[in-house]
């Protein structure tokens, strides 16, 4: 589905030219769930731009369905955009001023169809909100405005779906019930591609893409047990920052008194 | 559909920020308001105008004296026009149907201890066929009146109802004269008529010409001479025996100027038509002023909204907007915000104009033209896309990844 081979994004910062990506070789096959991984700065989210076709990169090539996107036009981009590929973020990026529903149905009014309120209330229902459909985002927590955005990524019925650190504004029970709606659709048949730094979150992926310093450190498989080490080193990172954030608590109370 | 969805969205963003919206539009709705209320007076003044023309009577030429310069030196003087020349100019032309020469003032007119103030007009026996006026009781000036400078009077019906009340005035003796009176018989009344042209003709009082000229005036010229043309067809052909006759008879040199001009009907209605359009010209330009403010406190609005909603452009890219999209849905914006404020500024303009028309005691009645109200919101909303243009390509132009990531 997607092919790239030794793709380049290079920024001017100044003098100093920053590589953001630098030679990445990449195949994902259709149906596929993937994460890519990597601290701040490792080309993960440069990565995710390009091929889901806002961004096009400084050399190198990308094949979507086999169809070289080098070569398309920003109209062909917007429509390939519109119709293969959907983007959840995460600050979830609704328009706050018009209901659930609306923001659902916005992909279906730039793909110029005429009843978009039937195709978004059935969106709406595959990620169990159709009760607040006509609420507006502020009215929303923040599991419920994720799971507009899903609404809103998957109405057109896209083979794509990119998640930007989709549970990062939530807490960790509301976070499973969106990954579940996750592996539901990828279930389904759609390729999922998770960019996130929680180990626990990227573990739930059949595949784990490791970058750092715009290049693809590891491309791994993730079987049974190489989940549940990655699971447990999540763990252990988070006992030891609630560890780390207890004994700074104590210090302050120490002073205090 | 789609420019629908999109007129939609354009609508849904400007309520979330109505009042802001309104501020902007402040010059348009002032512009606007300017054109529509400018437009009501004037073309209202003008309807009256041209009302009055046509109540003053059908095809009728006027003489008026003139300062003619000769050399650089005044030559005629406002005392060109004479008696002489209403016979000449009667008997030259055979498009004429009746001439009337007139001298007019304000005086006095008194009876017993009932006096008033009235408009002295000295005129022949031709002034009520012309003007179509009738009498009330009995009889017009009579020819031998004019010839013989009788002191006789015909009055308007104002003043008869000042001066006898309800009891019959005919034959009854008055007095009048501008500064000291002489003794007139009253030999006619007329009924009641109400304005006429510039001149309400129940407050005049009509007097043989003759007696104006020595009894009551004392100059030996007229003031006017109104020609009544057989036909509308033949109003250019008396205008021209008219100029022809006077310069002959004023022994004006070829290439001298006249020492007269002739007003005709059409004249009238081309100087007043003109007069309309400086004035509108005028008044569009100050609006425009106005206008061009409220497009750039637009385009102004229109920029800072770009920029708040950077973010929600890039969502927008994200999920497959193109461009022209992005362009469409601002400049839509920018052009309802703008045709908002015309027609808000419409229906100020409209109520100035009622308001206008009601303190003036329906004196002046504004006129809305159904071609201002739409000139007015084209106007408004060519300004809007105009002034929309500049922030709507900004908002197209936006690197979708950028947009994305600002805070």
């Amino acid at each position: 589905m997607i092919e790239i081979r030794n793709l380049h994004k290079h920024y001017r910062m100044g003098e100093s030219v920053v590589r953001a990506l630098d030679g990445v070789d990449l195949s994902i096959a259709q149906g596929e769930m993937i994460s890519i991984t990597g601290p701040s700065g490792s080309g993960k989210s440069t990565l995710m731009h390009l091929l889901g076709c806002l961004d096009r990169p400084t050399s190198g090539t990308f094949r979507f369905d086999n169809v070289l996107v080098s070569s398309l036009s920003s109209r062909e981009l917007a429509k390939l955009r519109n119709r293969q590929i959907g983007f959840v973020f995460q600050t979830f990026n609704l328009i706050e001023r018009t209901r659930a529903v609306d923001n659902v149905a916005l992909p279906l009014v730039y793909a110029r169809q005429r009843n978009t309120h039937r195709s978004a209330m059935a969106a709406l229902e595959r990620v169990g909100l159709t009760q607040r459909a006509h609420h507006k985002p502020n009215e929303m927590s923040g599991g419920e405005r994720q799971r507009v955005a899903i609404a809103r990524a998957i109405v057109n019925n896209p083979s794509l779906i990119f998640a930007d650190e989709p549970t990062g504004n939530l807490d960790t029970r509301t976070g499973e019930q969106i990954m579940q709606i996750f592996h539901n659709l990828h279930a389904s048949g759609v390729t999922i591609i998770l960019v996130t730094h929680e180990m626990n979150i990227a573990a739930q992926a059949q595949r784990i893409l490791k970058m750092r310093d715009g290049k693809i450190l590891e491309d791994r498989a993730v079987d049974h047990d190489h989940r549940q080490e990655l699971i447990a080193e999540s763990v252990e990172d988070r006992n030891t920052a609630l560890n780390y954030a207890d004994g700074l608590r104590k210090q302050k109370a120490d002073t205090e008194s | 559909m789609f420019f629908f969805r999109i007129i939609l969205m354009a609508l849904q963003s400007l309520r979330a920020n109505w009042l802001r919206a309104i501020l902007a539009t402040v010059g348009i709705i002032i512009g606007v308001g300017a054109v529509i209320s400018a437009n009501g007076v004037l073309y209202g003044a003008r309807k009256k105008i041209y009302d009055q023309f046509d109540q003053m009577g059908a095809n009728l030429v006027t003489v008026f004296p003139r300062q003619a310069r000769r050399g650089g030196r005044t030559v005629g003087t406002w005392k060109s026009l004479k008696s002489t020349d209403v016979e000449i100019l009667r008997n030259e032309s055979k498009y004429v149907k009746s001439v009337l020469p007139q001298i007019s003032g304000q005086g006095q007119i008194k009876y017993f201890n009932h006096n008033m103030q009235a408009e002295i007009v000295g005129t022949n026996t031709e002034f009520g066929s012309m003007f179509n006026l009738k009498l009330a009781g009995g009889e017009f000036l009579h020819p031998d009146d004019i010839a013989g400078s009788t002191q006789t009077v015909v009055l308007g019906y104002k003043v008869a109802r000042e001066l006898f009340g309800g009891t019959p005035a005919v034959g009854k003796a008055v007095k009048l004269g501008i500064n000291r009176t002489t003794g007139f018989k009253v030999i006619g009344v007329l009924e009641q008529m109400g304005q006429k042209g510039f001149r309400n003709m129940d407050e005049i009082v009509l007097i043989p010409i003759s007696t104006a000229q020595t009894n009551i005036f004392g100059i030996r010229f007229i003031e006017s001479i109104t020609l009544q043309a057989k036909d509308q067809a033949s109003i250019d052909p008396l205008t021209d025996d008219v100029k022809r006759t006077l310069r002959r008879l004023h022994r004006i040199r070829a290439g001298d100027e006249d020492d007269f001009q002739i007003l005709n009907p059409q004249e009238w209605r081309n100087q007043i038509a003109e007069f309309t359009q400086i004035w509108a010209l005028v008044l569009y330009t100050i609006s425009g002023i106005s206008l061009v403010v409220g497009g750039i406190g637009i385009m102004n609005i229109m920029l800072v909204s770009v920029t708040e909603r950077t973010r929600e452009i890039g969502v927008r890219i994200a999920v497959g907007a193109r461009s022209i999209d992005i362009l469409n849905q601002f400049l839509i914006e920018a052009s309802t915000i703008s045709l908002l404020g015309g027609a808000i500024g419409v229906f100020l303009g409209f109520a100035l104009c009622n308001f206008l028309t009601s303190v003036s005691n329906d004196m002046l009645k504004t006129q809305l033209t159904a071609s201002a109200v739409i000139m007015a919101l084209l106007t408004a909303t060519t300004v809007g896309v105009v002034s929309g243009i500049y922030p709507a390509y900004k908002a197209s132009r936006l690197d979708p990844v950028e947009a994305l990531r600002y805070e």
